[in-house]
């Protein structure tokens, strides 16, 4: 939408951004919807008391599993149905959405860190260090990821201890490490590419011919013009990485049960979910649901932050 | 005296129908001769690690394949309920049981005439192919398995043969062509019984020879019963380094049999084999729940899993479902094990506690529902006890086999774990416990039940949903506190099959361990398994370390070893029924939680099914199908 | 262009090396338990163990088994070239079980490529090029719902639908087109078309996305300037372009995909590399977890050196990089 002709006033490209930004109404639910999410799962023990009296992990199974084990549909008390053990289902897809996010953000952020910083310094000093890094990255991705994923949950799942010293214990951590460990590869390439291009321009020689070292260079050139790619960019690895614990969970390598996750529970559904269709479809929307969310947020903010890519709207 | 023996009558049918289906011997059509039967599995037995070789396999289903359609030994089964006589070991290829010595130290067997392998050897069986399997057996490289035990240390010179000082095994001769003699060390009351084991079947010297390595066999079995693999009779056994196997056997993919040609029925029991059909298909289904769709569309004849709950409860409700499904007592207890030196299962009075507080009903209903099991009351099931059947001994009873509270709070105060009495274990060593489990369905639902049912009395667990459970469980050197993922069925149907590996303190091993509550565990059997582990090649277990019990644990050695030496007969079986309440009331190692059935649901082409208590499987060899009704 | 093309292959077996050794490491350095105790069966005795050991190989030091691993492959052993051992588990030869199963893999990958390809290319040039209409709206849409919605349960609601109910597919399994090759199709199409919809929602995306960025660049409205056919204005420059990136990411996945689409497999019981894969590394199968992982990274890279290859062929200033 243009803006109405009338006074011309400059704006700078952080004003312009937000400017699209908030012409972008799809994003803005986007946006509004995922703030909505994060509100809920920091809410999820409150209302898991108040609003449903259930805990995530309290058994009811007298009252809603019968003789074969099946449990029963959405009632007064059990708004989402009960699981196999009689779990309360609105309350795990509540703390599913905590795990979910949980390890998207964690697993996504500690990918973009290692991304970042081996995809600055590949871009940023060139010649051999970007060789070998660049290196590295057509290795890790010439790997086929979900088998080395399954045997590091095998292996690492054994005992207690888990593997590497205790490092990678079976769990949430393992589940993370996993995703963190494929999808940091992807961030490194294009931020090598924007760092590269970067190099070449003018600020970053005026700036050296002023005497700034290379670190200086980095964190005072570089990276704030990287911020907004990185942003994007891990907005859009979210849904992603939430999709791949999904995954994981169906071949039976995400996280134990005491902590829910929507896609073990949906991976659970699979064998009852003609009989007991509210335990694949609640959570299977709210996955969908945040997945097109993020997806959304992530197209928007790309849109805004360059035009000539819009999606419109 | 009418009534008495119709309310006899009635108790004994009552107790012999698992309910659901149809009688005990499932006549669903006219069993006809023909037709091929369909069977599609998620993953195949023998992909264990043993390869279907005979001389080694350890698992029940693949057991069950083998007795019942590939291979005959001396003795046999008859397939069928243990109602219906089948616990009892009858001759198969010999003319009689054995005959024993005055000593009971030599038994003979006489083979019936006219009993010939399948192609590609083809000729008639003799006594000397079963001192070539028993040379297997006693094969060092042959029987990296749990076959050892039951032969070596009893047949005379094997364990000679064994160690390599001997080339033939003394006590095993083929006294001529029809006569088969046993010399053993000590008198073996049950001899026919391991004489029934597919280890004990006859194996042609002539693919013997080509088979060197452990576990390699199995793909180019040569069968001695009603069926053969197909495509055997391209196998050339004459060169081995250039063995194909046959088409019929690809051990990833498919196994497919047809007749055996040279088989014939009038040397057989047709009590134990009546092999109706001409081909038998054992597919894999990577997606079960689709098996059973296909089940119930004719596509095939029988899924071989436990059923889902859903597929249970659609069965169980429809009139004219019901007929298709069977459940049997399986001879198994499913039971947790608490590791009786790691505090607090060092104390007997929270090992009694978590016995009265777990809901059983609960974790039977996780497992899939009524149709899969009954709540275990005992370590040794009733079927395989023949006594103390449900509800005859409980000693934790509580009310729906759901917990008792208050009785567990009885307990627990006793202990010193209780700090302030009140009923609940609230010492630092009841925290955060380790609590091992499988990671197949539907062992996490099953520990779910017991995580919660624990937390009730104070104890709270950190849990591992492991890939492999006797890599997490199995290794006495790195001790867990509770774990939920075991259950075990008898090798044959005599108790003592129950306590030897489960509860001897002579029987916990370096790795893979079965007692894992390490009953009977003293220092004597520390030093051992120190002594043990430096023996190691490996460095994974090379250098592991058990510490020596820091207060005694309790065991029943001397108990089992004089059960063990009496006679067959009523002494003795109340000898076992003793030790298991003794192990029940004094020694609290498990808490036994469930005693399974066998699901089995067939298709709609099905016109014969028979269940058999020594495989606790569908029994092969009774069932018969429709083509006519396959899609 | 024969040095590129040298020095493409020596880097494409400095991977495989690193490959292979990381997958050793992985599988038989970092777990805990002894994969001959695994397979020794139960309570074993320390001479049992022992020997199992010595029947596996793992006796030897860790680079003679290395080493051992890697001259069977390139040489072949008893079983045939490659030579890739047996299974632990289930004592078959592992090389025929692969090659069978990487086949029909194959048949799975190409089919569901073909589609996306098909599906998910015109979509993305269409919607970029009728950008903010309703056209273009549905397509993303339909697109983000691809990349949203987890392929097990499009498989699953798949088959509930389409075999269950309308019975327009033939259901789960697999038959050669040699047999049948009506069966053959009727088992496949679900399974394509669920594994396609992923993948073509993301080329979409991915198509539009670049063709946006193109045709607002100065050559494209040079090119429009000089009076040329819109049509020929996208076609001929503005895809060429665009198609690209769309190339080197088709070759990675296509690759990676050949390593096995395993969930898609375990739904529709199509027996290729992914469930064998995976049921051999939860159960501790070495020989075929590092056997298919080789294969798979030989896949990969080796379309990865194809593109590149196209790549310098069509563009000498790459052979320089």
């Amino acid at each position: 939408m243009e803006p109405a002709l009338g006074r011309v006033e400059g704006r700078t490209p952080g004003q312009l951004f937000w400017l699209r930004l908030k012409q972008d109404k799809l994003a803005l639910v986007a946006g509004g919807f995922i703030l909505f999410l994060v509100v809920l799962a920091f809410l999820a023990p409150l209302i898991s008391t108040h609003v449903a009296h259930h805990g995530p992990n309290e058994l009811f199974q007298a009252e809603m599993t019968d003789e074969f084990g099946l449990p029963k549909g959405p009632n007064a008390q059990f708004l989402f149905g009960a699981d196999s053990v009689g779990r309360d289902v609105f309350v795990r897809t509540l703390y599913g959405l905590r795990t979910s996010l949980v390890v998207a953000i964690f697993a996504t952020g500690i990918a973009m860190i290692i991304g970042v910083t081996l995809g600055v310094m590949a871009g940023f000093f060139g010649g051999s260090i970007d060789t070998f890094i660049s290196r590295v990255i057509d290795i890790v991705l010439s790997m086929p990821l979900l088998l080395f994923a399954i045997g590091l949950a095998a292996a690492c799942s054994v005992s207690p201890e888990g593997c590497l010293g205790g490092i990678v214990k079976p769990g949430l951590g393992l589940v993370i490490f996993i995703i963190a460990a494929f999808s940091w590869t992807y961030i490194a390439r294009l931020i090598r590419g924007l760092t590269l291009s970067l190099r070449e321009r003018e600020f970053i020689e005026a700036s050296r011919s002023l005497g700034a070292g290379n670190i200086r260079i980095m964190f005072r050139e570089v990276l704030p013009n990287l911020f907004a790619p990185i942003i994007i960019y891990s907005t859009l690895i979210i849904p992603t990485n939430i999709l791949f614990e999904a995954y994981l969970s169906y071949l039976g390598l995400g996280v134990p049960q005491r902590i829910p996750s929507w896609g073990r529970m949906i991976s659970d559904a699979t064998g009852i979910f003609e009989v007991a269709w509210w335990l694949m479809f609640f959570p299977g929307m709210a996955l969908v649901l945040t997945t097109l969310a993020f997806n959304l947020l992530g197209d928007g903010l790309r849109d805004a932050l360059d035009p000539k890519s819009g999606r419109g709207g | 005296m009418f009534i008495v023996a119709l309310l006899t009558a009635l108790t004994l049918t009552a107790a012999a129908c698992g309910g659901g289906g149809g009688e005990e011997t499932g006549e669903l059509g006219d069993p006809e001769r023909g037709g091929t039967f369909r069977v599609e599995i998620d993953e195949f037995p023998w992909e264990q690690g043993y390869g279907f070789d005979p001389t080694v396999e350890y698992v029940g289903d693949d057991w069950t394949l083998l007795k019942t359609l590939l291979i005959r030994g001396l003795t046999g089964y008859r397939y069928v309920t243990a109602e219906e006589g089948g616990t009892e070991a009858i001759p198969d290829m010999a003319e009689g049981l054995g005959e024993f010595s005055e000593d009971g130290l030599t038994v003979t067997y006489k083979i019936k005439p006219g009993i010939r392998f399948g192609d590609p050897v083809g000729r008639e069986i003799t006594a000397q192919d079963f001192v070539t399997s028993f040379e297997r057996l006693g094969t060092a490289e042959l029987t990296a398995g749990g076959y050892a035990n039951y032969f070596v240390p009893l047949v005379e010179g094997m364990q000679a043969f064994n160690d390599g000082e001997a080339d033939s095994i003394s006590g095993v001769t083929a006294v001529d062509d029809r006569t088969v003699q046993f010399k053993l060390t000590k008198p073996s009351p049950d001899w026919d019984f391991r004489m029934a084991m597919p280890a004990a079947a006859p194996i042609p010297e002539e693919a013997a020879t080509c088979f060197t390595g452990y576990a390699t066999y199995g793909n180019y079995l040569v069968s001695s019963g009603p069926y053969q693999f197909e495509g055997m009779d391209q196998v050339d056994f004459s060169d081995c380094d250039d063995l194909t196997p046959p088409s019929g056997f690809k051990l990833e993919e498919h196994m497919l049999l047809e007749r055996n040609p040279n088989y014939d029925a009038s040397t057989d029991n047709p009590e134990a084999r009546e092999s109706f059909p001409d081909r038998f298909e054992f597919r894999k289904n990577t997606n079960p729940e689709n098996s059973y769709d296909k089940l119930a569309r004719g596509e095939i004849d029988y899924a071989w899993a436990t059923p889902p709950p859903d597929v249970i409860a659609r069965y169980s409700r429809n009139e004219d479902l019901k007929k298709f499904m069977f459940q049997f007592p399986d001879n198994s207890t499913w039971y947790l094990t608490m590791t009786m030196t790691q505090p607090p299962f060092d104390d007997v009075n929270v090992r009694k506690a978590v016995n009265a507080i777990m809901d059983k009903t609960g974790m039977i209903q996780a497992w899939g529902g009524v149709a899969t099991g009954i709540p275990a009351e005992h370590a040794v099931p009733p079927t395989v006890l023949n006594a103390l059947n449900a509800g005859e001994y409980d000693p934790y009873k509580s009310e729906n086999h759901r917990g008792d509270l208050e009785a567990a709070q009885a307990f627990m105060k006793e202990s010193k774990y209780d700090t302030d009495g009140d009923g609940l274990c609230d010492a630092d060593a009841c925290k955060n416990l380790t609590h091992i489990t499988r990671e197949t369905d539907p062992f996490p639902n099953v520990a779910a039940v017991v995580d919660s049912s624990l937390e009730k009395i104070g104890i709270t667990t950190r849990l591992v949903e492991a890939a492999s459970f006797y890599g997490a469980a199995g290794t006495p050197a790195k001790p867990v506190h509770i774990t939920s993922g075991s259950g075990w069925g008898p090798d044959w149907a005599e108790p003592i099959t129950f306590f030897e590996l489960t509860f001897l303190g002579t029987s916990i091993s370096i790795a893979n361990n079965i007692n894992i509550s390490m009953t009977g565990f003293t220092a004597q059997v520390a030093q051992n398994l120190n002594s043990q582990y430096q023996q190691q090649e490996d460095q994974e277990l090379k250098g592991l370390k058990v510490d020596p019990p820091a207060a005694p644990v309790p065991g029943i050695d001397d108990r089992f070893a004089a059960c063990a030496d009496l006679e067959p007969g009523d002494e003795r079986a109340q000898c076992w029924i003793d030790l298991d309440m003794f192990i029940m009331e004094e020694i609290v190692p498990w808490v036994p939680y469930r005693w399974g059935n066998d699901v089995d649901i067939v298709g709609p082409a099905v016109t014969k099914y028979e269940f058999d208590t020594f495989g606790a499987n569908i029994a092969f060899s009774h069932v018969a199908v429709d083509p006519s009704k396959q899609t | 262009m024969l040095r590129y093309l040298i020095r493409r292959v020596l880097w494409m077996i400095l991977v495989l090396f690193v490959i292979t050794l990381i997958t050793f490491w992985i599988f038989f350095v970092l777990p805990p338990v002894d994969p001959a105790v695994t397979f020794a069966g139960r309570a074993p005795t320390p001479e049992t163990i022992n020997r199992v050991r010595e029947q596996f190989g793992l006796d030897k030091p860790l680079y003679q088994q290395y080493f051992h691993f890697v001259d069977a492959f390139v040489t072949g052993d008893r079983f045939g070239w490659p030579g890739m051992g047996y299974s632990f588990a289930s004592k078959a030869a592992i090389r025929d079980s692969v090659l069978g199963r990487a086949w029909i893999t194959m048949q799975l990958a190409l089919g569901a490529a073909f589609l996306w390809l098909l599906i998910g290319i015109p979509i993305g040039i269409i919607s970029a090029l009728k950008r903010r209409t309703i056209v273009d709206r549905a397509a993303m849409g339909f697109a983000l719902f691809g990349v949203s919605a987890p392929v097990f349960w499009l498989g699953l609601v798949g088959l509930y639908l389409f075999w269950n109910k309308l019975g327009w597919s033939a259901g789960t399994g697999y038959v050669p087109f040699g047999d049948d090759p009506i069966a053959w199709f009727r088992h496949f199409w679900l399974a394509w078309v669920v594994l396609a919809l992923l993948y073509a929602a993301f080329y979409a995306r991915l198509v539009r996305g670049n063709m946006l960025e193109v045709m607002s660049e100065d050559y494209i409205r040079t090119a429009r300037a000089k009076g040329l056919s819109e049509r020929r204005v996208v076609l001929k420059h503005g895809l060429r372009s665009s198609l690209t990136p769309v190339v080197t990411l088709f070759g990675l996945d296509l690759g990676g995909l050949l390593g096995g689409a395993i969930i898609t497999e375990s739904v529709f019981n199509i027996p290729g590399l992914g469930p064998y894969t995976v049921a051999a590394a939860f159960r501790g199968d070495l020989p075929v977890v590092l056997a298919v992982t080789l294969f798979g990274a030989v896949a990969i890279t080796f379309f990865t050196l194809v593109v590149d290859v196209v790549y310098a062929y069509l563009d000498p200033r790459v052979r320089y990089a």
